[in-house]
C-alpha cells in the first residue's frame, strides 16, 4: 500500500507537473512552430505578387498547390482567405505526388516530408511549365526547383534559381530578387 | 553734382560701374525673391519624389519581412543631406525599418495617425505616405526633411555671384575703355584744335570729322563757326581798308582848299575877285567836311544798330510831304549830273515814322541811284498799296547781279568794286535796318546792266 501511496503521492505531484509541462510545451509549440509556418504561408501568398505568368495560364483564380503531406494544416487557408493576388482570388489545392499538376497550379509547394526522389520526380514533371515551384530541401534548387526557403539569422529567407524561373517562362520582379539571399543566374552542371 | 567736375573718363567709369552694380543688385534681389518664394514647393516636390521612389521599392521588403533590405535601400539617402530621417512602418503600425542621417537624430516616433499628411514644423518638413500594394495598404513611410533658413541656402549662390561680379567687372572695364577711347579721343582732338586756333588766330584750320554722330555734329558746328569767323574777319579787314580809304578821300581836298585859303589870306594884292574866291574855297572845303560828317554819321549809325541803340522817335507824319521835300532837295544834284529825275507822289499818305530816319532812307536810295545810275533817268514814286505806303526808287544803271541781291543789304557789303565807286557799303545796311525798325521791308528787283528798282514798304498809320 505504501508504495502505492508513494506512487499515489508521486502521481499526485506528477500529474499536475505533467499537465503543466504539456501545457507549456503545447504553448511553446503553438508559438514557435506555427511562426515559421506562418511566415512561409505568407511568403507563398506574397510570391504571387511579384511573379508574372504567361497570359494563357491566367484564370479567374490564383491557385497555390501543396504536393505531399501538408505542413501548414489550416494555416495556409487562413492566410489566403479573402486575399487577392494580381486581382485574382486565391485558392489552395492539396495534391498527392501522383496527381496531374500541370495546368492547375500557379505556385507549387513541394512538401519537405516527401522523399527527395519524389520531389525530384515532381520537379521533372513540371519542368518548363509556368509553375513557380517552392520547396524546403537543401538540394531543392539543384533539383531544378525555383525558390527555396532558407533559415537565415533567426528569420526565414529564400534563394532563387533564376535559370529555372526563366525556363518556365516566368518573370520574377527584381524587387523580390534583390531580397533573395542568393540568386542562381546560370545553369550549373547537373550531377 | 560734383560729377561734372570729374574728367569725362572717370564719369563714364562711374556711370558704367553704377549701372553694372544696379543690375547686379537687381539680379541678386530677383534671385532672393525667387529662392524664397519657390523654396517650399521645391522641397515638397523633392520629398514627394523620394517618397514615390520608396513607395515602389519597399513593398517587397514588407511582404517578405526584410527590414535589412529596406534599410539598404534607405541608405542611398545619405546623398540627400537634407533628408534627416525616414521611418517605415508595417500596416499594423509596428516599426519596420529606419534611416537616420546621423545618430543625433531622434529615433522613429510611434505611428499615431494613419492617413497621408504633410506638415511644416519649425525647421522641418514631414510627410507621411502609405505604402501600397495594389489597393491594399501594407505599410507607412514617414519622411522628415530639414528646412534650411535662407541665409544657409545662399552660399550655394556664392560662387555664381562671384563669377557674375568678376565677369561684370571685366566687361564693364572693357566697355569703359572702348567708350572712353571712342568719345574722349575726338573730344580731346577738338579741344586741342580750338586751343591752337585761339593762340595762333589761324582760322583757316578745319577739324576733320569721323562718323556722323553728335561728335561729328559738334565738329561740323566748330568748322562752321571757323568759316563764319574767317568770313567776318575778312569783312572787317575789307571794311577797315575801305573805311580808311573813304575817310581819307575828303581830307585831301579839304587840305588843298585850306592851303588855298591860307594862300588867299596871305595875298597882299587883293583884287575884286578875292572875296568871291575866298567864299568858293570855303564852300568847297565845307562840302568835303559834310561828306566826312556823313561817313562818320553812317559809322555811328552802324554802331548804334549793332549795339541795339537805334531808337526811333516816331510821330504821325505826312509821308507825302517828306518824299516831296527829299525830291526837291535832290533835284539840283540830278541837274548837276544832268540826269533826268522824275517823281510821282501820291498825296495824303500818313505813317508813324521817325522823320529824320525816313529822310535818310530816301536820301540813301536816291544817292545810290545817282551813283550807280550811269546818268540815265531815275524815278521816285510814292503810292498807297493796301495798308502800306510804297516808296519806289528806280534807276537804269549798272544793276545788281542775282547772286549779290541779298548780300548788298549786309554790313560792309558792296556789289560794285571800290575802284570805280566810292562809299563804305553801309548805306543799304542802315536803310534796311531803319525800314525794318519801322515794321516795314525793303526789296530789290534788278538785272545786271538794266538798272535796279528798290521798293520800301512802310505800314500806314491806322486811322485814329
Amino acid at each position: 500500500m505504501r508504495p502505492f501511496q508513494i506512487k499515489q503521492r508521486f502521481a499526485g505531484l506528477t500529474i499536475p507537473c505533467l499537465l503543466l509541462w504539456l501545457f507549456v510545451a503545447s504553448w511553446a509549440e503553438a508559438q514557435t512552430v506555427p511562426l515559421e509556418l506562418k511566415v512561409k504561408a505568407a511568403y507563398l501568398l506574397n510570391f504571387g505578387r511579384y511573379v508574372r505568368w504567361p497570359p494563357e495560364v491566367l484564370h479567374e483564380k490564383h491557385t497555390i498547390c501543396i504536393v505531399g503531406p501538408d505542413p501548414f494544416g489550416p494555416l495556409l487557408d487562413k492566410t489566403v482567405d479573402g486575399r487577392e493576388v494580381q486581382g485574382h482570388t486565391v485558392q489552395t489545392r492539396r495534391l498527392s505526388a501522383h496527381e496531374t499538376i500541370v495546368g492547375t497550379c500557379h505556385i507549387l509547394f513541394i512538401s519537405p516530408a516527401l522523399p527527395l526522389e519524389t520531389q525530384a520526380a515532381v520537379l521533372r514533371e513540371v519542368s518548363g511549365q509556368p509553375i513557380l515551384t517552392v520547396g524546403d530541401a537543401n538540394e531543392f534548387l539543384d533539383m531544378g526547383g525555383m525558390v527555396k526557403f532558407v533559415h537565415y539569422q533567426d528569420t526565414i529567407r529564400f534563394s532563387v534559381n533564376l535559370v529555372a524561373v526563366r525556363r518556365a517562362s516566368l518573370d520574377m520582379s527584381s524587387r523580390v530578387l534583390s531580397i533573395a539571399i542568393s540568386v542562381r543566374q546560370e545553369d550549373l552542371p547537373r550531377e | 553734382m560734383g560729377y561734372t567736375r570729374l574728367p569725362m573718363r572717370k564719369q563714364m567709369l562711374r556711370i558704367i560701374f553704377s549701372a553694372a552694380g544696379i543690375a547686379l543688385l537687381a539680379a541678386a534681389a530677383a534671385v532672393l525673391v525667387y529662392e524664397s518664394s519657390t523654396y517650399r514647393p521645391r522641397i515638397e516636390r523633392e520629398v514627394q519624389a523620394i517618397t514615390n521612389l520608396y513607395v515602389q521599392l519597399l513593398p517587397a521588403t514588407l511582404d517578405f519581412h526584410d527590414p535589412q533590405a529596406a534599410e539598404q535601400y534607405l541608405a542611398a539617402l545619405q546623398f540627400q543631406p537634407n533628408v534627416e530621417r525616414v521611418c517605415v512602418y508595417e500596416s499594423t503600425g509596428t516599426w519596420f525599418a529606419a534611416y537616420r542621417k546621423d545618430l543625433l537624430i531622434a529615433t522613429c516616433p510611434q505611428l499615431i495617425q494613419r492617413r497621408s499628411a504633410q506638415v511644416y514644423q519649425q525647421s522641418r518638413f514631414e510627410l507621411l505616405a502609405p505604402i501600397r500594394r495594389e489597393r491594399e495598404i501594407i505599410g507607412w513611410l514617414f519622411v522628415t526633411y530639414r528646412l534650411l533658413p535662407l541665409y544657409a541656402r545662399l552660399p550655394q549662390y556664392g560662387i555664381m555671384v562671384g563669377v557674375v561680379i568678376f565677369t561684370l567687372s571685366v566687361v564693364s572695364f572693357l566697355l569703359w575703355y572702348a567708350l572712353a577711347r571712342y568719345v574722349t579721343t575726338p573730344l580731346n582732338a577738338l579741344a586741342r584744335t580750338a586751343k591752337h586756333i585761339a593762340t595762333t588766330y589761324d582760322y583757316s584750320i578745319r577739324v576733320s570729322k569721323v562718323g556722323s554722330d553728335e561728335l561729328a555734329a559738334l565738329t561740323d558746328a566748330l568748322n562752321l563757326l571757323l568759316a563764319t569767323t574767317e568770313e567776318s574777319i575778312r569783312l572787317r579787314d575789307d571794311f577797315l581798308s575801305i573805311a580808311s580809304h573813304e575817310l581819307k578821300t575828303p581830307l585831301t581836298p579839304i587840305r588843298t582848299q585850306l592851303q588855298l585859303l591860307e594862300m588867299l589870306l596871305q595875298q597882299k594884292d587883293r583884287s575884286d575877285e578875292w572875296p568871291e574866291k575866298l567864299l568858293r574855297v570855303t564852300q568847297l572845303a565845307l562840302k568835303q567836311v559834310d561828306r566826312l560828317t556823313g561817313l562818320v554819321d553812317n559809322l555811328l549809325d552802324v554802331s548804334r544798330i549793332t549795339t541795339g541803340r537805334l531808337v526811333l522817335t516816331r510821330e504821325r507824319t505826312s509821308l507825302s510831304a517828306i518824299v516831296r521835300e527829299s525830291y526837291e532837295r535832290y533835284v539840283p544834284e540830278f541837274e548837276r549830273a544832268s540826269t533826268s529825275f522824275k517823281a510821282s507822289i501820291e498825296d495824303n499818305i500818313e505813317a508813324n515814322i521817325d522823320v529824320l530816319r525816313i529822310e535818310q532812307v530816301i536820301a540813301n536810295l536816291l544817292s545810290n541811284a545817282l551813283k550807280y545810275g550811269q546818268n540815265r533817268p531815275v524815278e521816285l514814286r510814292l503810292e498807297r498799296v493796301g495798308d502800306t505806303a510804297r516808296i519806289t526808287v528806280r534807276d537804269r544803271g549798272i544793276g545788281v547781279a542775282p547772286q549779290d541781291m541779298q548780300r548788298i543789304f549786309g554790313r560792309f557789303e558792296r556789289a560794285a568794286s571800290i575802284r570805280s565807286f566810292g562809299g563804305m557799303g553801309l548805306g543799304l545796311y542802315i536803310t534796311k535796318q531803319i525800314v525794318e525798325a519801322h515794321g516795314g521791308r525793303i526789296t530789290v528787283e534788278s538785272a545786271l546792266g538794266k538798272g535796279s528798282t528798290f521798293v520800301v514798304e512802310i505800314p500806314l498809320a491806322t486811322e485814329a
